[in-house]
């Protein structure tokens, strides 16, 4: 047989070593990205897809028989699953002629899951579960075989999946020119909404209506979310089993995540993220640090010494209307995205104590207005969008996107979340929140422990480490604080006064370093008592905005002067919360 | 021509034990040896190297297999590379990928076969042996 002269060069990186040099799938290559190479998870992608093939129409449609059915159901963002065969990346598990599929055995797990679910409370007969899945104790087979699912669409497109875990370096770490350890992106494998096809077969003739019965309990099943990382937003139908904590329509507009190969992509899971940091920066500001981090972990799930756990809360997005598009030109284009629809937090497994629950439910809420009345989500959270506030920055094209813009979207929503109008309720407003997650924290029999609050963190919640300014914007032509953010808020005047500036300092950050202020214009809306019908207060949208700043001291000389100088009322800027 | 024991599964006892020994939770590799088979020699080699920096005694149940499996090959008239590397050291590993890709097409597929079959064999035996020894710890 003929030798193949370099053969090590031409071997697919699936068959590969796992390490430097030949095949790091996880591991996203610096070097590489500057030389625009192609990343190694990035070949092993497209040595899958070149090869592989798509289910063939015939075997894609639905169907039903008394002895097979197969039903599909589109999953809302992303699908991840993880196959398990290879250690280090998180990818499907890969079936014949390369297409990915999600195993009967853990359809079968998550059906009977709902199925003995459904029987404790009463809405299947008892005995139910043991028919359709076997009965594991005298080991009778069950008549039903579930063959899993494939992806019918064409599933090849946005497979790579970039995970930034960073909530160390956005809350906790002073210096954060140096990002802490395990927080740099990762790639996994994730289907983007998939739409996918499941089979069950039963080895007798069934009724129609226990047909109706056995897809109603999958939907049950499937309704909690599919495959791994749920309480991130993956695997999501759109409809929801769960207990419901929380619900609002939102629209925002910012930038879009960008996927390895740069194309934008909204994810979801900038929501999590930023409750899961408000969380720890307000119970930070209560509690020691190990306490806090432990609450966090048990509402939102994650891995701390190395025992991974599911969160208490979930959520879905379903996005209304989304638009993703291009901003800017040259090297500073970037994709945007522009967005409505409904989020829910809701409950991954039931709370026995209802007091708690009722508590949780205050919770989330209160961390919800907290994000929205202080920052946004997503990119560039912390500061207002340069597009709708200072509009005249991108005159010259060739400018960075800055910013992003979150709002309550309907009137109901509004009703429920609107619940500041005027600055001086802001103070009243954190102190609400700061009770609700106190309240939690006795719940939880954890210690509150005020006086030992995590100090050491760059942006833990407490009045010594934080300052919140506000002031009423007529319109949003109207913003004063954009512009300290680009050139001095103070003009050197000589013999008077010297130049004072945050440009470019640690108090307004830089590329790669965290600002100490968050910018927020929070639309201004009323809710007023309505005469005729006391449950429905009016809402009133306004053209006004808060204007807030939100500020962590570091004792620099730029951020001090800064401080001196918002004493002084600029454009009536008042102190509205801190020390 | 007479018959010859390379005796597999001598070998995969050996292995097996001695891995107890060393650390009985790193026996959960043996499932993921006999899956990495299919990937070829190069990833099986690959395996030990990755785990080298941050899990040791896993990593050496993988070297371990590679040298048993180049000793038997050995034995049967077939050379396979076994360089020394150093994991940081790329130049090191793509001579070591080469050498292995440079076999015969008929050398790696012996190879596997064999490799497959003492595979099964730690398989057999991590069965035997894995609740053995601190047992209490799961």
């Amino acid at each position: 047989m003929r030798q193949i002269p370099d053969a090590y060069k031409k071997v697919p990186m699936m068959f590969r070593s796992p390490i430097p040099g030949r095949s790091q799938l996880q591991y996203l290559d610096k070097d590489k990205k500057k030389a625009r190479e192609a990343q190694d998870v990035e070949k092993w992608v497209s040595e899958w897809t070149d090869k592989s093939q798509l289910i063939p129409e015939e075997n894609a449609r639905d169907v039903e028989t008394e002895t097979f059915q197969a039903k599909s159901y589109q999953v809302s963002w992303r699908f991840v699953t993880n196959g398990g065969q290879d250690d280090g990346i998180v990818r499907p598990v890969i079936g014949a002629s390369g297409i990915p599929f999600y195993p009967g055995s853990s359809m079968k797990g998550a059906f009977r899951q709902a199925c003995e679910q459904a029987e404790q409370l009463g809405e299947i007969p008892e005995g139910t579960c043991n028919i359709y899945c076997g009965n594991e104790t005298d080991i009778t087979p069950g008549c039903l075989r579930f063959e899993g699912a494939y992806p019918t669409n064409d599933w090849r497109e946005g497979l790579l999946d970039l995970v930034h875990p960073q909530q160390g370096w956005q809350v906790i770490t002073p210096d954060t020119n140096k990002k802490p350890n395990g927080e740099s992106a990762y790639a996994q494998i994730s289907l983007d909404r998939p739409t996918l096809r499941f089979a069950i077969s039963s080895a007798k003739p069934l009724s129609s209506q226990q047909w109706e019965q056995i897809w109603q309990i999958w939907e049950k099943a499937i309704a909690s979310g599919l495959g791994s990382k749920v309480s991130g937003g993956y695997g999501q139908i759109n409809q929801t089993s769960h207990r419901i904590l929380y619900k609002a329509k939102l629209k925002g507009q910012g930038q879009a995540a960008k996927l390895i190969d740069e194309t934008g992509e909204f994810r979801p899971n900038i929501f999590r993220a930023a409750l899961r940091g408000h969380a720890l920066r307000i119970f930070g500001g209560l509690t020691d640090e190990s306490t806090a981090q432990n609450l966090v972990q048990h509402l939102f799930g994650g891995i701390q010494g190395n025992e991974p756990t599911v969160g208490l809360l979930g959520f879905q997005f379903q996005p209304s209307q989304l638009e993703i598009e291009s901003f800017g030109s040259g090297q500073y284009a970037q994709p945007t995205y522009d967005v409505k629809g409904e989020l829910i937090w809701f409950l991954t497994r039931p709370i026995a104590d209802p007091n708690q629950e009722r508590r949780l439910k205050n919770l989330v809420a209160r961390l919800m207005q907290f994000a929205m009345i202080f920052g946004g989500f997503g990119k560039s959270w912390r500061r207002v969008d340069h597009r709708i506030f200072f509009e005249e920055y991108y005159e010259d094209t060739y400018k960075a996107l800055i910013g992003c813009h979150w709002q309550w979207l309907d009137k109901s929503t509004k009703r429920r979340n609107v619940k500041v109008g005027r600055t001086e309720k802001i103070a009243e407003f954190i102190d609400r929140v700061r009770d609700t997650a106190r309240e939690w924290i006795q719940c939880q029999n954890q210690p509150l422990n005020e006086n030992q609050w995590a100090s050491d963190w760059r942006e833990a919640w407490h009045p010594r480490n934080v300052q919140v300014w506000g002031r009423v914007a007529e319109d949003m032509d109207d913003s004063v604080a954009v512009h300290w953010f680009h050139k001095s808020y103070q003009q050197r005047i000589q013999g008077i006064q010297s130049e004072g500036s945050i440009y470019k300092s640690s108090v307004t950050g830089k590329l790669g370093q965290i600002s100490l202020i968050w910018h927020r214009m929070y639309p201004v809306i009323l809710v007023k008592k309505n005469p005729e019908d006391p449950k429905q207060p009016i809402v009133k949208n306004t053209c006004r905005y808060l204007e807030l700043i939100t500020i962590f001291p570091d004792n620099s000389k730029e951020c001090d002067r800064f401080l001196e100088f918002l004493h002084t009322h600029p454009e009536n800027f008042q102190l509205l919360w801190g020390e | 021509m007479g018959w010859k024991s390379y005796e597999l599964d001598r070998a995969a006892q050996k292995l097996v034990l001695a891995a107890r020994e060393r650390d009985s939770k790193s026996l959960n590799q043996s499932y993921k040896m006999r899956m990495a088979v299919a990937y070829g020699l190069e990833r099986f080699w690959g395996e030990h190297l990755r785990l080298a920096g941050k899990e040791k005694n896993k990593s050496i149940f993988w070297k371990e297999t590679w040298d048993a499996l180049q000793k038997i090959m050995k034995n049967a008239g077939v050379t396979i590379p076994n360089d020394r590397v150093n994991p940081d050291n790329t130049q090191q590993i793509q001579s070591m990928s080469e050498k292995l890709w440079k076999l015969s097409l008929e050398d790696q597929r012996v190879t596997l076969a064999v490799l497959t079959q003492l595979c099964d064999c730690i398989v057999w035996w991590t069965q035997r042996y894995k609740g053995g020894k601190n047992e209490t710890d799961s």
